[in-house]
């Protein structure tokens, strides 16, 4: 039993976490919700030994659990999956070597050449096989996909003294059936007496695997519930009240007569085979598969990222070739990247700063820009999208969901006619995602809208139409009247 | 450690430490700048006198505006460190310019700005087109640089009516005019002065206030990003090293002209100089980032340190050494304060 006494963590004398008591037992799963900006991170931080002092104090088993560096909680078996797995891994060793790491670095094995034996290759197998692995043990761990680089971790500490296992929202970039992978794993561990802390930002996962779940809000501990959960009642603790509709009414916004995005049997490497579509102003269209079906590389071709190897674009009926973003955003197609860390935003950059980025020439018709008009704007298109949190600070400090917002928002100014969105509310809570559907309604008020998502309940929530992908290839095109849950789930796996 | 129970103390500092914190973030280099100029005005009497200091910004006007090419290039999330060879091989290649080829000044004055606007295409052409690392690219091209200078001066000094190989004197002279570019004055300044303080101000005005120095800013934060956003990464990135090419032979011009002979391998410490001045520039102000004004003020600090600890006749190497520490002390308050 890992005990939570009144912890505490502030920053700069702001409260990130107060007065958090709470327990997570072993030998169950016990989920850890909470909106972005919720204290999760903060609360792992502190149970994986990464401050060096907070208020509070955590004991294991009865007794007091030190907690002052990282080695501490490993030292007593609590071992955690960062969000970031590749932060665990070293990439450039093999998948052998990562597994043993530990035993490596504390000279149990690995003097000289001995690392590439017979015994150490079998070691490496026996580690890998509680979580399922089947790995060649030399293969360079840095060439994984980010699924199995999380069970390398967890066999890692499996092969230590595993007993409580942390893991930060590790289902965010898997596929479906990974996620089935993972938590098969995770229940085996489960039923040999570890005690598993599972945060993720998606509920009907933590009702589907979780024994208990314990939900913050603003720092503070709102809820805990054990099996059989409520949805409800989790959504109200999440947001500290309850949550009317998931999704946005639908518009009575006229679907234009013409599409104003016409893409006619394009082809990309291996990736898209041959997909057409239209899109209108007016509705929102949703692209809709499996992670890798294709979705993403669809978008990119579009916006002049990738160069098609065949097929044609049209818009508004006229016929263009876009090698560059520069070309698509002069012709008043947009994208918001589905990575928004690294690819939609400016992360030691202020949110003004973001907002005002792609204006700047509007901002500076001389080339020096007009302070006064670029702080009128980004309060503005703020205002318009409601972000939260200071705008003049960097965008790193905000959350997930108004990091999103400014990645959106930094286009409004421009009145898009094409806007694509990839993975529109990843790691956003569902707080911030109504409002991020509410604004995507608004906006196929005047232009085009086409939402790339894997989450099938999003497509069918958010969009007039779905276009289902499968391996590269558009498997079908359904009105959302008569596309159901079951039928987009079969075309995305490849069924008829 | 953990803190259990009462906690009242912690909070009562945390709240004071963050405007302490950000005022060392903010004023710590400028604090030390200050204290240094105070300390040197009490030591040495003759440190804080017009004369000395117009000597001593003189001094510093070569290292400041190598400096910053340098913080041009980290702005874009690059490296230049072939700009101290790149100002070496314009000192010979200017003072060959009239000693061996009789070019007349205003030609070269073209032949060094082109020689150095050359040296940044290279240099891009390599990193953005090719994809070498910068500091890779750039380092190669510094003993390019260095070793060509060599060759092209014979690895002797250049100078006027200087004996060849073949018995015969050196045709050209070099001219007054040339000279006068570094030893001329203007209302009392030496031209180098006036030169570093008009390209510091249009670079800082263009860096902080224009949007295409928004935009290299952008490209060095995240490029994918700023690709995405429709800037124009790899034209942003070329300008970047064409600027600080072109910066360091502006500054070997200066330098040239203030020797008055060709001397090998003149520029080369003005490359861990210009380095030095722009990572101590991310701290002035607290701003974090590559900046113009922060490079100057850091060119500034090792001008004065050097200047005035040669008026207390400390040694060189000992001045070496407080630089150093200096640096360390500035950059590890505003960087591990930040941290906090």
């Amino acid at each position: 039993m890992l005990e939570l006494e009144n912890i505490g963590k502030s920053f700069a004398g702001v409260s990130a976490l107060h007065g958090v008591s709470c327990q997570v037992p072993a030998g169950a799963i016990t989920g850890l919700l909470g909106a972005n900006g919720a204290g999760k991170s903060t609360l792992i931080k502190v149970l994986t030994g990464y401050y060096a002092s907070f208020q509070g104090g955590v004991r294991l088993d009865s007794a007091p659990l030190p907690l002052d560096r990282p080695s501490a909680p490993k030292a007593h078996g609590i071992h955690v999956v960062h969000q970031e797995v590749d932060t665990s891994i070293v990439p450039d060793l093999s998948v052998a070597e990562n597994l043993l790491l530990d035993d490596i670095v504390s000279g149990r094995l690995g003097s000289r050449d001995i690392l590439r034996s017979r015994r150490v290759m079998e070691e490496a197998r026996r580690v890998m096989a509680p979580v399922g692995l089947d790995l060649d043990p030399r293969s360079r761990a840095g060439d994984l996909g980010l699924h199995s680089k999380q069970l390398l971790v967890i066999a890692r500490a499996l092969n230590q003294n595993l007993r409580y296992l942390i893991l930060d929202e590790p289902t965010a970039s898997l596929s479906l059936r990974e996620v089935d992978q993972l938590f098969e794993v995770l229940e085996g561990l489960r039923d040999r007496g570890t005690g598993i802390i599972f945060v993720s930002l998606k509920l009907p996962e933590i009702v589907r695997l979780c024994d208990h779940a314990l939900v913050l809000r603003d720092g503070q501990l709102s809820g805990a519930f054990s099996k059989p959960f409520e949805p409800d009642a989790l959504v109200a603790a999440i947001l500290g009240m309850p949550l009317d509709q998931e999704f946005p009414e639908r518009g009575k916004a006229e679907r234009s007569p013409e599409p104003v995005l016409k893409v006619d049997a394009i082809e990309f490497g291996t990736m898209v085979h041959g997909v057409s579509f239209e899109a209108h102003a007016g509705e929102v269209l949703a692209i809709t598969g499996l992670v890798g079906a294709g979705k993403t590389e669809l978008l990119r071709a579009i916006y002049g990222l990738e160069r098609p190897d065949r097929g044609s674009i049209e818009l508004r009926g006229r016929p263009f070739r876009i090698r560059s973003p520069r070309q698509a955003i002069a012709k008043g197609i947009f994208l918001v990247p589905e990575e928004r860390r690294s690819q939609g935003l400016f992360i030691d950059y202020s949110g003004a700063w973001n907002l005002a980025f792609p204006s700047l020439s509007n901002l500076a018709p001389t080339g020096f820009v007009n302070g006064r008009k670029e702080r009128a704007l980004a309060h503005r298109l703020a205002a318009e999208l409601d972000v939260k949190g200071p705008m003049g600070e960097p965008v790193a400090v905000l959350s997930g969901g108004n990091q999103q917002k400014v990645a959106i928002g930094k286009w409004l100014a421009h009145k898009p006619k094409v806007l694509l969105m990839d993975e529109p509310t990843r790691g956003v809570d569902i707080g911030a995602r109504l409002d991020i559907y509410n604004h995507i309604r608004e906006l196929s008020a005047d232009a085009a809208v086409v939402v790339a998502t894997s989450d099938i309940d999003e497509a069918l929530g958010i969009a007039d139409r779905i276009l289902v992908m499968f391996a590269g290839h558009a498997m079908a095109e359904l009105p959302r009247e008569e596309a159901t849950r079951e039928t987009v789930m079969r075309l995305a796996v490849g069924g008829a | 450690m953990q803190d259990t129970g009462e906690a009242t103390r912690p909070w009562a500092e945390r709240r004071r430490m963050p405007g302490f914190g950000s005022l060392v973030v903010k004023y710590g280099v400028l604090g030390i700048l200050v204290l240094l100029v105070v300390f040197l005005a009490i030591a040495a009497p003759a440190f804080l006198t017009f004369a000395n200091w117009r000597y001593l910004l003189q001094d510093m006007s070569v290292a400041t505006l190598i400096a910053l090419g340098v913080t041009i290039s980290v702005v874009v999330n690059g490296f230049d460190v072939s700009v101290g060879a790149n100002a070496g091989l314009i000192v010979v290649i200017t003072i060959m310019s009239m000693v061996f080829w009789q070019l007349p000044t205003a030609l070269v004055i073209l032949v060094a700005a082109g020689t150095g606007l050359l040296i940044g295409l290279v240099n891009s052409a390599l990193i953005v087109r090719l994809g070498l690392p910068d500091l890779l690219a750039t380092l190669a091209m510094l003993f390019v640089l260095d070793g060509g200078q060599q060759i092209l001066a014979g690895g002797q000094t250049i100078s006027q009516a200087m004996t060849l190989a073949n018995g015969e004197v050196a045709p050209g002279k070099i001219h007054e005019a040339f000279l006068a570019i570094s030893r001329g004055t203007f209302l009392d300044l030496p031209n180098p002065v006036w030169i570093m303080v008009v390209i510091a101000i249009l670079l800082w005005l263009f860096l902080e206030k224009t949007r295409w120095g928004r935009v290299l800013y952008a490209v060095g934060s995240n490029p994918e990003a700023a690709r995405l956003a429709g800037a124009n990464v790899e034209l942003y990135r070329t300008i970047a090293y064409l600027a600080s090419g072109l910066l360091a032979a502006l500054g070997g011009l200066l330098l040239s002209s203030r020797l008055g002979i060709g001397t090998q391998l003149a520029g080369d410490s003005y490359m861990l100089s210009g380095v030095a001045a722009t990572l101590i520039g991310f701290a002035v102000l607290g701003v974090g980032r590559p900046n113009a004004l922060g490079t100057v003020i850091g060119a500034l600090m090792m001008a004065v340190i050097s200047n005035g600890f040669t008026m207390l006749n400390v040694p060189y190497y000992t001045q070496q050494t407080i630089f150093g520490v200096l640096t360390l002390v500035a950059l590890g308050m505003s960087f591990v304060v930040r941290k906090r």
